[in-house]
């Protein structure tokens, strides 16, 4: 397949991708997105759909935080990081590939160089937090496989509150 | 339940408390149950006015008070600080093993549903490893 032989370029976000990275993210998460599914199962919130909330989440970060994945000049997928000097805990944030393109270490590649970025950035310890559902098995496949172990099972709660629910 | 016991908990908000142990934490509240003048609990929460979602945070009772609903009530007091504070929804996460079952107990029985079961990885980068 033509597309499977397509280069692919990892680098730094700048501030022009703010609203392709916007896109993006929503593409790329619209089928694993706990903001999606938060919806469906609780309504709007803040009277705002969950693509919007995704959307913000790119139009606010700090682009030094982001590196892109292109294929032939089209952004494909993304990664989001955080720095910690107090602990030297880097964080693996949001990231994911658009769905026509995941299956060929696209996401294998983000994470690698992320981990790079975290090292060169001084810090000893990654973490990252995924789902432990179905959809997001990949995900955790692939941060198994570089290295990652898990420590830490939670469950996330909500409850709609009186004045919501008139 | 010693319910009754609940006259000897004054619980209010402790500024001190806000501005050292928690000072890492943005537009952060924390409450505390007092037993006869003595800290024996907190709750912190956190307000976000875009989503109008609360984040109800750190937890905790000490161990030989834990067992009589003095959590309950924190949580149910923090719950009302949220409302009147105009959010919409309140959000906790706490863990799936065994030792967090009293906590998923205790948020599930006030109204919490599960939303979300996440796992959390760690890994250890080279230069500390080399």
């Amino acid at each position: 397949m033509t597309q499977e032989s397509t280069e692919i370029e990892i680098r730094q976000a700048v501030e022009a991708d703010r609203d392709t990275l916007a896109k993006l993210i929503v593409r790329a998460f619209a089928d694993v997105t706990t903001n999606r599914s938060r919806e469906e199962q609780f309504g709007l919130i803040g009277g705002r759909t969950w693509d919007e909330w995704e959307a913000d989440i790119m139009r606010t970060i700090d682009v030094d935080r982001v590196i892109v994945a292109e294929a032939a000049g089209t952004a494909v997928g993304f990664a989001t990081y955080e720095l910690d000097d107090a602990t030297r805990i880097g964080t693996v944030s949001d990231n994911a590939v658009l769905p026509e393109f995941r299956g060929r270490g696209i996401g294998a590649q983000l994470l690698a160089r992320v981990l790079g970025l975290l090292e060169e950035a001084g810090m000893e310890f990654a973490e990252v937090s995924t789902g432990s559902d179905d959809p997001y098995t990949p995900a955790r496949r692939m941060y198994e496989r570089q290295g990652f172990r898990p420590y830490f099972r939670s469950v996330y709660y909500m409850k709609k509150l009186k004045q919501g629910a008139v | 339940m010693r319910a009754r016991q609940s006259g000897e908990i004054l619980t209010r908000i402790w500024e001190d408390w806000k501005k050292s142990v928690v000072s890492k934490v943005d537009v952060s509240d924390v409450i505390i149950a007092e037993v006869a003048g003595k800290a024996v609990g907190f709750a912190s929460y956190k307000l976000d006015d875009a989503t109008r979602i609360g984040i109800v945070d750190d937890n905790a009772v000490l161990p030989e008070y834990r067992g009589r609903g003095i959590g309950a009530q924190l949580l149910a007091q923090v719950l009302q600080l949220l409302e009147e504070a105009g959010m919409e929804f309140a959000q906790v996460s706490t863990g799936l093993d065994e030792p967090y079952a009293p906590a998923r107990r205790m948020y599930e029985r006030q109204g919490f549903e599960p939303l979300h079961r996440s796992v959390t990885y760690f890994k250890e980068l080279a230069q500390r490893a080399g």
